[in-house]
């Protein structure tokens, strides 16, 4: 109950004031078509830089969890998933504000987010310290593999092909070693000046995550708002009773999105499409699904609330983010000068223990903004493409500018924009590159000392690989590679 | 409209990760060379399964990118990034945001919308400014008073 200690610090006025804005932010980013919560998260790094650790990781957490229950907001009156975690919702979402139910969907909407928020956010309080705990018996060479497993994960799942998906990671490893190698303090690939410090995480998760969607959006012929639907009359009360009586459907959501969250990679668009395929073949109403049917909504939205807390629970302990909005978080740990581990929970306990809480009080927030702006969102949701894009680019460009001071970095961040935008249209995707550049000098670091360990020893190769528990992570990789490989050929098949 | 086939894209790829395999084979130094060594190698090895499987694959993939529709914002990109300092982050942004907000209008460009331009620049700028600038105390590069 070590979190109990720590849950006055979130009700400091600053904290509240961050939270009720990250909340607000993040609803109305998550509402607009396309502002995905990776880009949403990854566009509000740079301003955390100028906060405390805390203070930027309670914006951080607040934002996360308000894009992903604000993406129902256009899932429900636009038929357009705000975030991917909200594809689920569109199925019965639409129907209903096609029948004149749209105030109704997004209240189930807010309050299932709600409820599965909360049962995830206590995952992530019980289960962070045991796991961190164990994380304390782990040597150079488990680290190594742990990073190189994080980077398996993030390229099998969040990648359309395999192999694209393992380049990219690759791509992003190596990008990560420009500037001065950390053991040796060797100058590496810097090709012009601009890179002897490195390639900044900041200015590389702006570029791949922000860019890229503002020139799809520009490139998108049919950029103009959609028309929405009118909204009902509806109680709010009517609502939560007929909600909570839905058990069956808030409990196969939860539970699916916490057991989701947990898998490193997975994210919250499986645990949504997991959870409205589960409650579909369980549900007495099974017809109805498609037309309207609540039930798919409770469903998906506690299921992709509900894999919020639990992503973090590897990322917090290992450094293996669980979703690819979790894999930009840890570079918000990291520019605070906070590594994942037991460390955590140790030297930054109060700051730790506030993030996990405020994300509790986050999700309180998001259901009382959430139903208050779910009427006034419609303004968002009609925001043309051309205003949306112009403010992206001057965000980002701001914001990666007033990281460091430095030009350069706003170059890298439009150069691998740019770049980036050319290379998804073939498959490849960006969350493999920006955790590969994240973990790339975690796994650097870690072969290094393991190469020292090893060459007084049995020699490196065996070094790596002897031993339970690096056997284990080796299989882990292998197992999450074939997977991928298993989903590409079912899906090609189904093709 | 250019049409890219995704053969171009994997050729692409592969003299890129061969690009790279170079510099860090071709490093001074081995030992802080090693870690880029293991992993340009399997860049390479990667980018070589994709060339085979390309052909092993029956579907071909051709993707379109409208570069006459992204040209516009391409150019203001390539021009900031040559100007932005010498110019001036505000006046330069000022212009880029403009230029997208109007040429990029799903509606007629009239003197309305044109108007309508301005003061929506104007006043997002203004909070850039305010955020930027006053909030934050974020010293960017300027141009006389922009």
């Amino acid at each position: 109950m070590e979190f109990l200690n720590y849950f006055s610090n979130v009700f400091t006025f600053a904290n509240i004031v961050i939270l009720v804005l990250g909340t607000i932010g993040g609803l109305l980013l998550g509402a607009a078509p396309g502002l995905s919560p990776t880009m949403a998260v990854a566009l509000l790094i740079p301003f955390t830089f100028k906060m405390s650790p805390e203070q930027g990781l309670i914006m951080l957490g607040a934002v996360y969890t308000a894009t992903v229950a604000g993406g129902a907001i256009s899932a429900i009156l636009l038929k357009i998933p705000g975030a991917p975690a909200n594809i689920a919702t569109v199925m019965d979402g639409y129907p209903m504000a096609k029948n004149g139910r749209s105030k109704e969907a997004l209240h189930y909407c807010f309050i299932s987010s709600f409820i599965g928020g909360v049962i995830g956010i206590f995952v992530l309080i019980f289960f962070t310290p045991v796991l961190a705990n164990f994380a304390l018996k782990f040597g150079p060479s488990h680290m190594f593999w742990i990073a190189i497993f994080g980077v398996t994960v993030i390229a099998t799942l969040d990648s359309n092909s395999i192999l694209k998906g393992l380049f990219s990671g690759a791509m992003g490893l190596w990008l990560a070693t420009i500037g001065y190698d950390s053991v040796l303090g060797v100058e590496r690939f810097v090709f012009n000046p601009i890179f002897s410090g490195g390639i900044n995480i900041i200015a590389a998760l702006v570029g791949l995550f922000a860019i890229p969607q503002v020139l799809s959006m520009l490139e998108d012929k049919q950029n103009k708002p959609s028309d929405q639907f009118e909204m009902e009359k509806r109680s709010l009360y009517q609502s939560f009773i007929y909600n909570i009586s839905r058990v069956k459907a808030l409990i196969v959501g939860s539970v699916s999105g916490t057991i989701i969250g947990l898998i490193p990679g997975a994210g919250g668009q499986i645990a949504g499409l997991v959870s409205y395929d589960q409650i579909k073949k369980i549900s007495s109403n099974r017809e109805n699904f498609g037309k309207g049917e609540p039930d798919g909504i409770i469903a998906a939205e506690s299921a992709n609330n509900a894999m919020v807390g639990p992503s973090l629970v590897p990322l917090l302990t290992l450094g293996v983010p669980g979703s690819p909005t979790a894999a930009v978080l840890l570079g918000g740990l990291l520019i605070h000068g906070m590594f994942p581990g037991a460390n955590l929970f140790s030297v930054y306990a109060e700051t730790t223990w506030t993030f996990i809480n405020s994300l509790l009080v986050a999700q309180f927030m998001m259901l009382i903004f959430g139903l208050y702006i779910s009427g006034l969102a419609k303004y968002v949701i009609k925001t043309p493409a051309n205003y949306m894009a112009a403010a992206i680019t001057i965000l980002a460009i701001f914001g990666t500018y007033s990281v460091q001071h430095n030009f350069a970095d706003v170059i890298v961040m439009l150069f691998l924009g740019v770049s980036m935008f050319f290379l998804s249209k073939f498959g490849f995707t960006a969350a493999p590159i920006v955790l590969g550049l994240i973990l790339g000098p975690i796994a650097e670091i870690n072969f290094s000392q393991a190469k020292i360990i090893a060459d007084t020893q049995e020699g490196i190769f065996n070094y790596l690989t002897s031993g339970a528990l690096n056997l284990t992570i080796i299989s882990l990789c292998l197992i999450s590679i074939l997977y991928g490989v298993f989903i590409e050929i079912k899906k090609k098949n189904n093709d | 409209m250019i049409k890219i086939n995704n053969l171009f894209t994997v050729i692409f790829v592969l003299i890129v990760s061969s690009l790279l395999g170079y510099a860090s084979f071709s490093g001074s130094s081995p030992e802080a060379y090693l870690f880029p060594k293991i992993i340009t190698s399997v860049m390479i090895s990667l980018s070589g399964l994709l060339l085979i499987f390309y052909f092993f694959d029956n579907k071909q993939t051709v993707k379109e990118i409208n570069l006459s529709k992204l040209f516009i914002y391409l150019l203001l990109i390539i021009i900031f990034l040559f100007l932005g300092e010498i110019l001036g982050f505000y006046f330069c942004t000022t212009l880029i945001f403009f230029s997208i907000c109007h040429f990029y209008s799903q509606e007629k460009n009239n003197l309305k919308s044109l108007i309508y331009n301005v003061i929506i620049s104007s006043c997002f700028m203004l909070s850039i400014y305010f955020l930027f600038s006053v909030l934050l105390k974020v010293q960017v590069p300027r141009f006389f008073l922009l």
